[in-house]
């Protein structure tokens, strides 16, 4: 390895950005402050973009790792021990004032700093606590902070963290013990499990309390996709645990880039899994803003989701007998389940078939994607199109099907 | 509310270089009375659209309004004027939320912080908002060049400004920050996701001219790296040329 003696915070920033990519996670979200007593900054309810890189990811917040010293050697890590690259770690001081000059030049929303673990996990935490204190005090600043918690961190140090964040997360990455034993030796789901439960109660508690930033905007997670064998269904089970018993507000899935050769436990692919994670999020969501159940969407027949169609039309499909719906009577659970019509659009329709009755022109006025709805509703009675119900789903499938531009909903 | 129906008469009562007609200093009586009949969304929606600058907005606004001035609830999609009335304003709105984020100040020597940039509608006003909130100790100087419009911010206050003189220079340490952000820029892409297209339909090319690190390679090109810069910024100690790669 080449030592260098002083690295500059040119190429600090360099090797640590490059360290942090991998974490899907840059969302500015969830929490609404205006800048009250001259301080720099506030925060808005929807987040803001500020750029996005060749890869179509957007940058909202400075991503970026306070070491990548670590002492853990898990397979997939790009910072693991055992591979070879330069290490460097970035003073407190050097990373608010980088945070504060990038913020004021409106190139970030906030900074979201994740660590190797340099030495223990306490440490390393007090550490990036520390740089945030700074930030927070010194700086004066009232934007964005994402805190990411180091597996094994103990409970004080992670309260501590809370106080100073919007909001905080911790990766599980997989969804399997054994998946741990194999590639993450240094780490323990049930450990992992444990500090997400910690933290749940400890931001629900913390939530009254006027002082602090006690991570408002809750808590999200990630998991990567396609470099252990387990099924969509077994990770969309365990998501759908995650944002119910733990209220989690994200879930991120993270498709594996294959950045360590050569190691016969990790799956030898070239490109990342990108349209099983597209599959995923759009799944995630039918979960969360569509009102489905897992089961209805993926079981342990089918564990894995269709690449070809996405998984709302999949399901209409397999459950054709209770198409077409009446788009001026049907209730609203049933409109959104209908391929081509959102909350959004649900709701319009809700609230103006009240008023008058709804044409297929409306619908398509409206934003709803009517090439696709139109094989799955009737207006006032009438069909939208001449295929008949009943023939083949086959015909029926080729027809909606489309290629798809892939965005990760950030 | 009130202030929002302040906003829609001042956009509206401007009197335009093109003559357009004085809507609500000629009619207050209509207007007054009406306009805060309405609830606020369709208030943001009029907002909205009067800075749009589309041919149109006086006489749709009033049709808008003589027609559907009782109403309690308003089907935007029932009547074309409608439909355009909630079609541009979702354009503007869309592109006030952009420029939140794409907007880049860089600071000049005085430390004021100066963003200059071109939208499509004439969406100053709104966007100052934002930024004199969240830069409340900051002086900054918003330039819409393609309007010669120019606001300057302080204290969460916003005043009208106009700008006669050249800009002052860069700062030294505005070289060391801005590069080391491109720096960053490139080093936060992954190769093996790479989807330009993608990046194109979330930053069009048409605001790249005014983002900085769209813009870089011009940077390297010109050399305008500065080696020394101030010392109080002493974390940046060295800061090597970006090599192309």
């Amino acid at each position: 390895m080449l030592i260098k003696k002083h690295l500059g915070i040119f190429d600090k920033l360099s090797i640590l950005a490059e360290g942090a990519k991998f974490d899907v996670s840059c969302a500015s979200s969830g929490v609404s402050r205006k800048n009250l007593k001259l301080r720099l900054g506030n925060a808005s309810r929807f987040g803001i973009c500020h750029s996005w890189t060749l890869d179509g990811r957007c940058i909202s917040l400075l991503k970026i790792l306070l070491t990548n010293y670590c002492i853990n050697d898990c397979a997939y890590c790009l910072n693991r021990k055992s591979n070879d690259l330069p290490r460097t770690v970035l003073k407190s001081e050097e990373l608010a004032n980088l945070t504060y000059e990038f913020y004021r030049r409106n190139y970030i929303e906030g900074l979201f700093l994740s660590s190797g673990i340099a030495g223990n996990p306490d440490i390393t935490m007090e550490m990036m606590i520390d740089a945030v204190k700074i930030l927070r005090t010194k700086y004066k600043f009232n934007g964005y902070v994402h805190l990411k918690i180091i597996p094994g961190a103990s409970n004080s140090t992670i309260l501590e963290a809370i106080k100073w964040a919007d909001r905080i997360s911790i990766n599980l990455e997989f969804t399997s013990e054994d998946s741990f034993v194999s590639l993450a030796p240094g780490k323990k789901m049930k450990s992992i499990i444990d500090t997400m439960n910690f933290t749940a109660k400890a931001i629900c508690d913390l939530r009254d309390q006027i002082e602090g930033y006690n991570a408002r905007a809750g808590q999200s997670t990630q998991l990567i996709i396609g470099a252990t064998p387990e099924s969509d269904y077994q990770i969309l089970k365990l998501s759908d645990l995650l944002y119910r018993k733990y209220r989690l507000k994200r879930i991120y899935y993270s498709a594996y880039v294959p950045v360590i050769k050569d190691d016969p436990r990790l799956p030898d692919i070239v490109n990342p899994p990108l349209l099983r994670e597209h599959r995923l999020y759009q799944a995630d969501w039918l979960i969360r803003f569509y009102g489905f159940k897992v089961d209805e969407i993926v079981n342990s027949d089918t564990p894995f989701l269709d690449e070809k169609l996405d998984p709302k039309l999949t399901w209409a499909l397999r459950n054709f007998h209770l198409f077409p719906v009446d788009i001026n009577k049907a209730p609203y659970e049933m409109l959104l389940r209908v391929p081509g019509i959102g909350p959004t659009s649900a709701k319009r329709i809700v609230s103006l078939r009240k008023h008058t009755t709804l044409t297929l022109k409306d619908l398509q006025k409206m934003g709803i994607v009517v090439k696709r709805a139109k094989y799955f509703i009737t207006i006032s009675g009438k069909a939208c199109s001449n295929l008949k119900i009943g023939s083949s789903l086959e015909k029926l499938k080729t027809k909606l099907y489309e290629p798809i531009q892939f965005a990760l909903p950030l | 509310m009130k202030a929002l129906i302040k906003k829609i008469e001042e956009v509206l009562n401007k009197t335009g270089s093109k003559g357009q007609e004085v809507l609500f200093n000629s009619t207050p009586n209509l207007c007054k009375f009406n306009l805060a009949n309405f609830n606020k969304n369709i208030l943001k929606i009029l907002y909205y659209y009067s800075l749009s600058e589309f041919g149109s907005v006086y006489k749709d606004i009033i049709y808008f309004i003589e027609k559907y001035g009782n109403q309690k609830k308003v089907n935007f999609f029932s009547d074309p004027v409608l439909e355009r009335i909630f079609k541009t304003a979702q354009k503007v709105r869309r592109e006030i939320h952009r420029f939140k984020g794409f907007l880049r100040f860089k600071e000049v020597k005085g430390k004021y912080l100066y963003a200059n940039f071109k939208p499509d509608y004439n969406i100053i006003l709104p966007l100052a908002e934002h930024f004199a909130n969240r830069m409340m100790t900051e002086k900054i100087i918003i330039h819409d060049t393609k309007r010669n419009l120019a606001v300057f911010c302080y204290r969460n206050k916003i005043y009208q400004a106009e700008i006669f003189k050249p800009i002052p220079s860069k700062t030294l340490s505005e070289e060391a920050i801005s590069s080391l952000w491109v720096k960053y820029f490139e080093r936060l892409a992954i190769r093996e996701r790479q989807n330009l297209k993608l990046q194109k339909q979330k930053v069009p090319l048409k605001y790249r001219s005014f983002i900085l690190e769209f813009n870089h390679r011009k940077m390297i090109q010109n050399n305008t790296l500065a080696t020394n810069f101030d010392k109080k910024v002493e974390i940046l100690s060295t800061i090597p040329l970006p090599i192309k790669s």
